[in-house]
């Protein structure tokens, strides 16, 4: 089947019966289904929490005196929809989300779409930029040190790449802002800069976060793909691309980055999920009100509408990802169309 | 997709990820700016904080209700230098403690000029009761208000109420021309929701960046504040808060009814330009709490065994760094005017051993711990807030102490939600370890009875008719003489009976710039940002 555009330009369609067809329908339902799974866990993952979120519409100093007057915890349970079982609860959330209602946060006083908007892009301009850095850097990096990798060099620096992985992202933003922030005073401490800042400031805001997610995700993606390009090395197809004389940088596209695609793409999806929940950490200690930062206010707040909702966000973000990984895997590696 | 390169669809869905980040680079950067610079000459305080306010309607978030006290609305009643309550906007008088007389005593305006009046009064009683949750348990003794004249307004209470004048201090007097038509305070939303009578105005909130800012009303009825503005900054970690001190960012720290943890100070005293101001904490730091009703924690030789273990010295030390004394068995800090001396508490293991033992709390199957008398392994269960680590680290010593004397001990630390739901709800537990606040200290019957009473909060449980007695008498009880005999009598039944064992009684430490900022005033509720601050304080160039 062809299609024209009408401006002679021609788009070879994929047949009905072509296997990718299959195979595409056969991922749009798992991932449906893993979607459906993500949403109802959200819902019941607040909810197995210890803790009473009344303590918070009440307040910490009064809580345990409002327990005496049951007339009025129920008239607020009644209010905020807790005093129904919890399979219409799920439904009235589920046909909320069909008709793309977040629901109404208990702690910010505000619809949840608000916040997620407001929010979301707060810690998309940090977790994309660091998961591509990464996986660019990571790659460069892992593949140098993984070919003839027994230099005395690219030893210590594989030990600094594991040394960086195993400290703590916080311990890594705290020495950050010691170091750039209070000592050369290059940056601010911490916070967003105010709505409509120049982009001046805004880099300057961004730069410490974004540096610290970065180095950390480089050294697992620089980790992961020098394994891949030690063993990729030892194998024979690497011996005729030596034989052929090749520039390096020829020689690294083809023989060396080339294999490793399909298994950098899987951890391309991965990185995206690690880079949310690393970003949780370093939104806290960079006072970054991003997505990380709103989901650790609503689960000190016991906020159900706005825990479900990030939490859901950041899950279809990650399946996505996933997703995308797939096709991509599909269009790269013939061992997946043969499957 | 045959016909395209690897390299070239690994570029391309690289293109594609930095198209989204510049789309979401682009709707951040486009938002209009909501906070005009400052004008040159200013005076401006720049206070950092880690009270984060998530939303800017007093009457929803915590945390916006205590700056709304501080900067935008004046309270009926405050907390003056020694811990007691005074008139504010309102003076009041009873003759039984059930009908409660106010009359404004202020020529106040509210900040869109109209003037204070006694129906307001009325209005936000009546108002607060009804719509806000928290104070409907504040005010949950309130029968009626009534408008009396243009200046006096009756309360009457379904009982005898003698603390009734404590909770005048936590309502913040609402314009009732502007809640009036408000049926839901909670979600309320309109620019109106900002006016009040105090002595700042509200000047904007911008949740990205973090800030709130406040300008002085020239209008105050007590004068025009020493500054022009004041800027608070709202910071997710202490380290980076007092990193923003240390550079000069901010000029002071601000956290409500605490300082700073005192394992921070070394780190600031070498710091040029940064100063401290000291000062007894009116709350107990951190008290081991018993549940009462649960065996063995409802012996008396039991918890006071228990408090012969402690090491109340290291935790001064430890914990506190020396900002703290070792506290005595009648529970009440030393900085209230009704403290009555009791003996200090001290560690004696060997005491502590000799009364377990005298229990029957031996070690029976010879495996280094105490059993209970019947021969049931024992193990004392500690819940511990998570949400300080100061008590974290503080409960690992008390580990050490107990377990010194062979009694097996599990911490079980938990999020604020959980400790208040265990402690307040479901009531299942051995023993907690926790501060009080001030407010908690006043609030009840006073005298931390609201944590004691197993009708209040009642971390400790206490259903001992004798002690419930006690407090239903100070609760009607409004001649001060006799209030204070009966605080005393109080501080008896405290120190006989051990129902919780202070561990220390710390200092408030707040750090400030003295080379940007100076005189501040103290104040047991509202720390260095009480009233008296705004006529004091200095902003130097």
């Amino acid at each position: 089947m062809v299609l024209s555009s009408g401006e002679g330009v021609t788009f070879q369609a994929i047949p009905l019966e072509h296997p990718f067809i299959f195979w595409f329908a056969r991922k749009v339902v798992r991932y449906l289904l893993l979607s459906l799974t993500a949403v109802v866990m959200n819902f019941f993952i607040p909810r197995m929490m210890p803790g009473d979120l009344l303590i918070f519409i009440f307040g910490e100093d009064v809580y345990g005196i409002a327990l005496n007057n049951p007339d009025l915890i129920e008239s607020l349970k009644v209010k905020y929809g807790l005093n129904l079982p919890i399979t219409d609860q799920l439904f009235i959330y589920l046909k909320n989300l069909i008709s793309g209602d977040f629901g109404y946060s208990f702690s910010f006083g505000r619809p949840v779409a608000d916040i997620i908007r407001e929010r979301l892009p707060l810690t998309l301009i940090m977790t994309i930029p660091s998961t591509v850095l990464s996986l660019t850097i990571g790659t460069i990096l892992g593949t140098y040190l993984g070919w003839k990798p027994g230099s005395p060099t690219k030893r210590i620096a594989s030990a600094l790449c594991m040394i960086i992985r195993s400290i703590p992202i916080y311990w890594f933003g705290m020495l950050f802002l010691l170091v750039f922030s209070l000592w050369a005073k290059l940056t601010p401490i911490g916070g967003a800069p105010p709505a409509g800042a120049p982009l001046s400031e805004f880099i300057a805001h961004l730069a410490l976060p974004l540096l610290v997610l970065t180095m950390y995700h480089v050294s697992y993606v620089t980790m992961i793909v020098r394994g891949l390009t030690v063993e990729i090395s030892e194998e024979p197809f690497i011996i005729t691309g030596l034989s052929k004389g090749l520039s390096w940088f020829k020689f690294w596209s083809r023989y060396l980055l080339r294999p490793s695609l399909p298994p950098l793409i899987s951890l391309a999806a991965m990185e995206m999920g690690f880079a949310f929940s690393g970003a949780l950490l370093v939104e806290i200690v960079f006072s970054w009100p991003g997505m990380g930062y709103t989901m650790w206010q609503a689960v000190i707040e016991r906020d159900y509408p706005l825990l479900q909702a990030t939490f859901m966000t950041v899950a279809l973000i990650v399946i996505f990802a996933n997703a995308l990984a797939d096709i991509l895997s599909y269009a790269l590696d013939p061992r997946v169309r043969s499957r | 997709m045959k016909g395209l390169s690897t390299l070239k669809v690994a570029l391309l869905a690289i293109l594609v990820v930095l198209g989204i980040a510049a789309v979401a680079f682009l709707l951040l950067s486009t938002k209009a700016p909501t906070e005009e610079k400052a004008p040159v000459k200013e005076k401006v305080l720049i206070i950092g904080t880690t009270n984060i306010v998530k939303t800017d309607n007093l009457l929803k978030d915590y945390y916006m209700g205590i700056f709304a006290a501080i900067f935008t609305h004046d309270t009926l009643a405050i907390v003056d230098q020694g811990g007691n309550i005074v008139p504010s906007l309102v003076n009041w008088s009873s003759k039984d403690a059930k009908e409660w007389k106010l009359t404004l005593i202020r020529n106040a305006t509210w900040h869109d000029g109209k003037p204070v009046t006694a129906e307001d009064v009325a209005f936000t009683i009546t108002y607060l009761k009804g719509k806000v949750p928290g104070y409907a348990i504040h005010l949950r003794l309130v029968r009626s208000v009534e408008l009396v004249d243009d200046r006096t307004v009756l309360v009457k209470l379904d009982k005898e109420w003698a603390s009734f004048p404590v909770v005048l201090a936590a309502i913040r007097l609402l314009p009732k021309h502007v809640w009036l038509k408000v049926d839901d305070p909670m979600t309320y939303s309109g620019e109106d929701r900002h006016i009040g009578c105090g002595p700042f105005k509200y000047g904007g909130f911008d949740p990205a960046s973090g800030t709130m800012f406040f300008i002085a009303n020239k209008n105050y009825w007590r004068g025009p504040p020493n500054v022009d503005k004041v800027v608070l900054k709202f910071y997710a970690s202490t380290d980076a808060m007092l990193m923003a001190l240390k550079r000069g960012d901010i000029a002071v720290t601000y956290t409500y009814a605490a300082g700073i943890d005192p394992a921070y100070v070394p780190s600031l005293l070498g710091e040029k330009g940064i100063s401290f101001i000291v000062q007894p904490n009116f709350a107990v730091d951190n008290s081991l709490w018993f549940n009462y009703k649960r065996y063995p924690y409802n012996m008396s030789a039991f918890r006071k065994a228990i408090s012969y273990a402690l090491d109340y010295e290291s935790y001064v030390t430890l914990i506190a760094a020396g900002y703290a004394k070792v506290p005595s068995a009648g529970w009440i800090p030393d900085s209230w005017y009704y403290y009555v001396k009791k003996p200090f508490l001290v560690k004696n293991v060997t005491l502590a051993k000799s009364m377990l033992d005298s229990l029957g709390f031996i070690d029976r199957d010879s495996d280094g711990w105490r059993d209970y008398p019947n021969g049931t392994p024992f193990t004392m269960k500690i819940l511990v807030r998570s949400d300080i680590p100061l008590t974290i680290r503080l409960a690992e010593l008390i580990k050490r102490d107990l377990e010194a004397v062979n009694i097996r001990t599990q911490l079980v630390p938990v999020d604020l939600s959980t400790f208040q739901t265990i402690l307040e709800q479901t009531k299942d537990y051995d023993v907690a370890i926790s501060r009080t606040t001030f407010w908690g200290m006043l609030t009840y019957a006073g005298a931390g009875t609201l944590y004691f009473d197993s009708r209040g909060v009642g971390w400790a449980n206490v259903d001992d008719p004798s002690f419930h007695a006690l407090v239903d008498e100070i609760l009607r009880t409004s001649d001060p003489k006799r209030i204070r005999k009966l605080y005393e009598t109080l501080q008896d039944f405290y120190a006989d009976n051990m129902y919780a064992i202070p561990l220390y009684w710390g200092m408030i430490i707040q750090p400030y710039r003295s080379d940007m900022v100076d005189g501040f005033v103290y104040n047991p509720m509202l720390g260095i940002l009480g009233r008296d601050t705004w006529y004091s304080v200095v902003v130097k160039a």
